[in-house]
């Protein structure tokens, strides 16, 4: 389970892009192209500026109209994805 | 590779809707240290444009929602600025992608191309051994310093795609070049066709492989469609390619074109933006690239190889300085296409 009280760091060195709502960003080892939905594109975004998890799950509960426990489930999962790819990281402090 | 080829299809096909210029390929240079006989490119002699004003083409291109830029010349690691260009355009978050002749990379700056996470790195090899491949590019030594540059490349962790021209002097050697690029750690890519020059010249193409040779050398050979994006029942995607509509090409000079093959200039950069020139709704070149249909070029659409055709535009402009002609080059492709599947239902029927 991750902590909603860490917060996410984005990887300075990623290259990414947005089209309409997705992002498109070279995982990174370079050469792989991946794309984040909607809402890792959301989570994505709002971590341009080290934010704390628990700031994303109210946001995101907001902006899609959905409850806490289905953000969470959602939100774990695409967070666990991004820090496979190491595109993200999770700290105590911003 | 597939995912990622699913994936930039994905992107291409949401720009080419919107008329976004989803890849720019910059020609930073018309400068060589190599000068292959196969070459199409002319010398201009304008001034080159100047690494702020390709800072500034990159500011506008990020603002046009292009996600791929690509760099050739001439031999782009020969511009004193190129890294200088690779770290700004990488800050930008371009994909990048290279093609050169190799020759330039070595130890020195091999950490540094580590570092811009290129999305591709394309060689030009053109042939398996030093003899052939000196003899096509007019430089001793060449072959060498390009195979240690894939060397160096694949260990870094780097992709290498590997060029081919196919020509009378190296298509004998087509079985030992792919052996020696698996043997490399890339991938090759072969094209049999080789262009007119941009002053209409066909001098170049003298040194075309023949039908014969198609037929004892390639035919394991499969069709490199990468221009193409044909889409299911998308009377718009068929004969047509991506020039103009998602693909955009500036010279060293700035001139604008729709692909680094079709040097039909839709503009300068230096007098307008590239917003300017590529929105502008009064450009009849790029109002006919985007309208155009299979059903509006005659002969193309009754031909019975329509469906396998993969018509380049631009070689179909050079040829006959008409945007709706057939290509003959893509005419001979789709004939050899159609003989490998003759080929293929004999075997499966026998």
């Amino acid at each position: 389970m991750i902590s909603l009280e860490k917060y996410i760091i984005r990887d300075s060195e990623a290259i990414w892009r947005m089209l309409d709502d997705e992002a498109f960003i070279i995982d990174r080892a370079g050469g792989e192209i991946f794309a984040l939905n909607k809402t890792a594109a959301y989570i994505w975004e709002m971590a341009e500026e080290n934010i704390a998890i628990s700031k994303i799950l109210k946001s995101i509960c907001n902006r899609f109209d959905i409850d806490e426990k289905t953000a969470l489930d959602d939100i774990t999962e695409l967070i666990s994805e991004m820090l496979e790819k190491q595109i993200i990281s999770l700290n105590d402090q911003p | 590779m597939e995912s990622q080829q699913n994936i930039l299809k994905y992107i291409e096909e949401k720009c080419r809707k919107k008329n976004l210029p989803f890849s720019v390929i910059l020609e930073l240079t018309g400068n060589c240290n190599l000068s292959c006989s196969h070459c199409y490119r002319i010398n201009d002699n304008r001034q080159e444009l100047t690494y702020s004003e390709i800072t500034d083409i990159l500011d506008q291109l990020v603002t046009c929602g292009t996600f791929i830029v690509g760099y050739t010349g001439g031999e782009i690691f020969s511009r004193p600025d190129f890294f200088d260009i690779l770290t700004y355009a990488k800050k930008k978050g371009f994909f990048q992608i290279l093609l050169t002749n190799g020759t330039l990379i070595n130890r020195d700056n091999i950490a540094f191309l580590k570092e811009i996470k290129p999305l591709g790195l394309e060689i030009s090899l053109l042939g398996a051994v030093p003899e052939t491949h000196d003899g096509i590019t007019g430089v001793s030594g060449s072959f060498e310093k390009t195979v240690s540059a894939i060397k160096l490349l694949v260990e870094a962790g780097i992709r290498v795609v590997t060029k081919t021209a196919l020509m009378k002097s190296n298509i004998s050697e087509y079985g030992r070049m792919k052996t020696l690029v698996k043997k490399l750690g890339a991938d090759a890519r072969f094209n049999p066709s080789i262009l007119p020059r941009f002053d209409g010249s066909t001098e170049p193409q003298e040194q075309a492989i023949t039908w014969d040779d198609r037929k004892l050398f390639l035919k394991d050979d499969i069709p490199d469609k990468s221009c193409h994006m044909r889409i299911e029942n998308d009377d718009k995607s068929l004969l047509t390619c991506k020039a103009g509509k998602s693909l955009a090409c500036i010279s060293p000079c700035g001139d604008v074109c729709p692909c680094v093959v079709f040097p039909l200039k839709l503009g300068n950069i230096r007098e307008k933006t590239f917003k300017q020139i590529w929105h502008d709704p009064d450009n009849d070149i790029l109002n006919e690239l985007r309208r155009m249909k299979a059903s509006d070029l005659d002969k193309c659409y009754s031909c019975s190889m329509r469906n396998i055709c993969s018509r380049c535009t631009g070689s179909a402009y050079l040829e006959h300085k008409s945007l709706r002609a057939p290509s003959s080059i893509a005419c001979e492709g789709a004939k050899w296409e159609s003989y490998l599947m003759s080929i293929k239902d004999g075997e499966a029927s026998s």
